[in-house]
């Protein structure tokens, strides 16, 4: 691949997401002042602050200022990292997310692990063996794809922590081992939807691969079977299983919230489920850009790795969101 | 000790669930080591079915009687371990649409070497294997590193056909090389095909719907119609005087400069349906000398007189023979 | 250009085999004793929803209460059967808010292309940086708990999906002859649109609606565990789950499992069925 060309199509994508990003951060920033009332009795939620702390407020979030002018004070804060301060835990929100994401992340990519597992290996499984094995399959992942990531993890909190006593029941543990252990059911709680999802959608890409004539060229050339699997059928099949890559892990990102909740696992899913309920919204803004900002890096990613997996895919050929 | 015949087909029957007749329906064909055979008819007459059958490619649930013996290998009956090694050695295929016989997502490279290396030869060794072949098919080795997007059609073809000499073949299968290519890059593939055929002494089957092609190139021909032979023998006698009505009618719709009055007739009528049953012959139904006995009995392929390699199975050919080869269908 | 229902990614090529038509009456079968529950819920419950009986707290079934107690003494059979109204109603405000408003949009902008056409694309583009959930729970964050503000948070989530489905298939039908013959005899777009483009693309819309469907009670339901949805005492599957959700830590599953199975057979249901469709509406148009 042309290198320049590459890098020409990759500034054009950042810049195309620095865009919406800023669009969706006023989205955010906005959302504010939809509330009934003023943005200071909003903030404050009903608490009845000292005449001090009303001043503070109205100091930290410029609200002397015109609109625009906060929008960009708020802004400029967030780019530096500043999030501004939480209401409900009377700290800095960015402390907050600094203690929490590396759970979050690790959770989800935990999860992520066991859905492209999972995933690949059910529709590999499917669609290579075929008649009963690709019943069975597609039973499964229907039944996966109609559960939602909390019934997941309310039923398999009450079957292997409660009943059988296997895993940890809540918390997120101490320590790498504790903390894989303490989330190892969320992350199949939180996967297996998307297990359904990937194996389903492998197994068609692969039916269809199989169906090539390259496939039959392949075999008639002698070429071992699973080699011809390998080779023509999975790595065919790849680019349509990394499009759904955005979708995967803006999943992953949004069902966190139910799963750390049903699990009590301190994560950003779980602060942004109770910054909602008492009403902190610098926590609930913080965290819903960075669950937007992730899910369009991911998306951005997807695209520049497409051209890479798949040379017919001429530079830009995707739409922007997808 | 003779050596076999490169390929040597016996009694094939090949029937598909669903079908109420064969879609092959004892087909008897050879080919010599280094000899050129064509097999001529037009499309959904089992041709590629047949030629494909030759490699051990047959569609799923397809049911086989008869034997195909490859350099003296039965590929119907091998185990799947002796087949592929059949496949990455002595037989080998160029297919119709090289776009469609590339992987689009694997370097053409990888293409030419796949069945060496799945034979155990050296990677490093395949590829200088790879790039002689390239050579001789007229394209220099930096088409190795390209996608298969990136070269023409013609080229690619010129890929396939040196993929198919990778194993040095004894059989070398060709079902329509030249179908899905513009007119100048045909005869460039056939005149490669001719030249390579002489060079490297394979047996080529060579499959095609174009007569003149066929005469063309080949020592002998096949016409298959509705999975049956029809007509086999030496490529002269069969286009000079054929003894098959449909071969006659075959050469009457193929549009030639040469012919005279320059009128072109189509077929009246179309195949049988593959999904009804045949009493008799299958060509019964659009042609113009048949009679009852034609819809009744199936016709045995007999021998032309004077003409020990010359076959066909039509109750009519005398009154062909007689008559010579111009036939008002 | 073809039109694209966005499904649940990879059932589009689920192959109808001979079990498929028996699936596919189980489902709507399903689907339908669903709905008549919710509709008859009132008639046929046997207890108030409400109603606290602390002694049976997390009782198992009994003749009184077939399918036992919740922690806070209330019985579930009865409080499943009017919890089928609002899990159902919700969706279904998200999905007819979805369709109406993405449908007009859709066709304004396919119809008058140029500068709407961009902007209602570019707007969509937007909302997809915006999962749907993310989207009710900032609203929710704004106006506080209750069903309306999520179906409406939700509906705009979905709006995206039908509208530019509908923009691809009104562009399609727009470019048939007899849209032109109607608007050499005189009549108007709006005319036109409502009298002959709209029932045309009707079926591979609502069969994008009814996928939809699954999608929005898994959503809806999945707020209303967070205790964002549904006001604290409504009867709701996922508030069921939400409240249920200690005892199932305390090892008394049942008032918690029953509306789980619920939400999962109910979304299988809509969802086989609505792919069912879509695969019906597809193979029509080719």
């Amino acid at each position: 691949m042309n290198p320049t060309a590459f890098l020409r199509f990759t500034a054009r994508r950042v810049a195309e997401m620095a865009v919406t990003l800023l669009i969706a951060s006023f989205a955010v920033f906005g959302a504010l002042y939809l509330a009934p009332g003023s943005p200071a009795s909003f903030l404050l939620a009903g608490r009845s602050p000292s005449p001090e702390a009303l001043a503070a407020l109205t100091a930290r979030h410029h609200l002397d200022d015109p609109f625009a002018l906060r929008y960009l004070h708020w802004l400029g804060d967030v780019l530096q990292g500043d999030f501004g301060r939480s209401l409900t835990y009377r700290t800095d929100v960015s402390r907050l997310l600094a203690d929490r994401l590396p759970t979050t992340l690790l959770l989800v990519t935990m999860a992520l692990a066991v859905v492209l597992t999972a995933g690949l290996v059910l529709g590999r499984i499917a669609a290579v063996r075929g008649g009963r094995t690709d019943a069975a399959v597609l039973v499964a992942t229907t039944l996966a794809i109609g559960t939602p990531s909390f019934v997941a993890a309310v039923l398999l909190q009450g079957l292997f922590a409660v009943r059988l006593g296997w895993f940890p029941s809540s918390g997120a543990g101490d320590g790498l081992l504790d903390r894989i252990w303490h989330l190892t059911l969320p992350a199949v709680a939180l996967a297996l939807y998307l297990i359904g999802m990937l194996a389903r959608v492998t197994r068609t890409a692969m039916l269809e691969a199989l169906d090539s004539e390259h496939v039959t060229v392949a075999r008639g050339r002698g070429v071992p079977e699973h080699l011809v699997i390998r080779r023509h059928v999975l790595r065919n099949a790849l680019g349509t299983v990394l499009t759904t890559g955005g979708l995967i892990v803006a999943t992953l990102l949004v069902c966190t919230i139910l799963v750390e909740t049903a699990f009590s696992i301190g994560g950003i899913g779980q602060l942004l489920e109770l910054a909602t309920t008492t009403k902190d919204f610098p926590t609930v803004q913080a965290v819903s850009l960075i669950i937007v900002a992730l899910f369009m890096t991911v998306n951005l990613v997807v695209d520049l790795l497409l051209p890479l997996v798949d040379p017919r895919i001429t530079l830009g050929t995707r739409g922007a969101a997808a | 000790m003779t050596t076999p015949p490169a390929l040597e087909i016996r009694g094939l029957r090949l029937t598909l669930p669903g079908a109420a007749r064969p879609v092959l329906d004892g087909v008897d064909l050879t080919v010599g080591p280094g000899e050129t055979v064509a097999l001529v008819g037009e499309s959904g007459s089992g041709k590629s079915l047949t030629s494909r059958g030759a490699l051990g490619l047959l569609p799923a649930g397809a049911v086989t009687e008869g034997a195909v013996l490859v350099d003296g290998e039965d590929v119907l009956t091998a185990p799947p371990d002796r087949l592929r090694a059949l496949r990455t050695g002595r037989v080998a295929m160029v297919f119709q649409d090289p776009r469609a016989t590339l992987n689009p997502l694997r370097r053409i490279g990888d293409f030419l070497t796949e069945g060496a290396r799945a034979a155990g030869v050296e990677p490093a060794a395949a590829t200088d294997r790879a790039t002689g072949l390239l050579r001789a098919v007229g394209l220099d080795a930096s088409v190795l590193a390209a996608y298969p997007g990136q070269v023409s059609g013609g080229m690619l073809q010129r890929v396939v056909i040196a993929a198919a000499l990778m194993g040095d073949p004894v059989l070398l299968l060709a079902d329509e090389p030249t179908t899905a290519l513009d007119v100048i890059t045909q005869a460039e593939v056939i005149a490669l095909l001719v030249r390579l055929r002489e060079s490297f002494r394979t047996g080529l089957l060579f499959v095609t719907h174009d007569l003149d092609l066929a005469a063309a190139v080949s020592d002998r021909v096949h016409v298959m119609y509705a999975g049956r032979i029809v007509e086999s023998g030496p490529a002269e006698d069969v286009f000079a005087r054929p003894l098959h009505p449909y071969t006659t009618a075959l050469l009457a719709s193929t549009p030639r400069l040469t012919a005279p009055g320059g009128r072109l007739s189509a077929i009246p009528g179309r195949p049988p349906d593959p999904r009804t049953p045949l009493t008799g012959c299958a060509f019964a139904a659009r042609c113009p000398l048949a009679t009852d006995t034609c819809r009744e009995t199936p016709p045995e392929a007999r021998r032309a007189p004077g003409r020990p390699d010359h076959h066909a199975a039509c109750h009519h050919s005398a009154r062909l023979a007689d008559e010579g080869a111009v036939l008002d269908v | 250009m073809t039109a694209v229902l966005t499904r649940r990614p990879g059932l589009a090529k689920v192959t109808v085999r001979k079990g498929g038509s028996l699936l596919h009456r189980a489902a709507l079968g399903f689907a339908g004793l669903v709905v008549l529950a919710a509709l008859l819920a009132p008639w046929i419950a046997p207890h108030d929803p409400n109603a606290v009986d602390l002694g049976a707290a997390l009782a198992g079934p009994s003749a009184d209460h077939p399918l036992g107690v919740d922690a806070a003494g209330r019985d579930t059979l009865s409080r499943l059967l009017l919890g089928a109204r609002t899990s159902l109603l919700g969706p279904l405000g998200v999905v007819v808010l979805s369709t109406l408003l993405g449908v007009a949009a859709g066709t304004a902008a396919a119809w008058r292309g140029g500068r709407l056409d961009t902007l209602i694309s570019r707007s969509t583009e937007l909302v997809f940086a915006f999962p749907g959930m993310l989207l009710a729970i900032l609203v929710v964050s704004i106006h506080g708990e209750g069903l309306l503000a999520p179906v409406v948070a939700l509906g705009v989530a979905y709006l995206p999906y039908v509208s530019r489905l509908t923009r691809t298939l009104v562009l399609a039908e727009r470019a048939r002859p007899y849209v032109s013959a109607y608007q050499v005899q005189g009549h108007s777009a709006l005319q036109i649109c409502l009298r002959h483009v709209l029932p045309n693309i009707a079926p591979v819309v609502l069969a994008q609606s009814t996928i939809n469907f699954g999608y929005a009670l898994m959503d809806l339901a999945g707020l209303s565990f967070l205790g964002l949805g549904v006001p604290p005492l409504t009867p709701d599957w996922g508030r069921m789950v939400f409240d249920g959700q200690t005892a199932v830590q305390r090892g008394y599953p049942l008032s918690a499992v029953l509306p789980c199975v619920l939400v999962v057979l109910t979304v299988v249901a809509f969802n086989v069925a609505g792919e069912r469709w879509a695969d019906r509406v597809a193979r029509r148009d080719r």
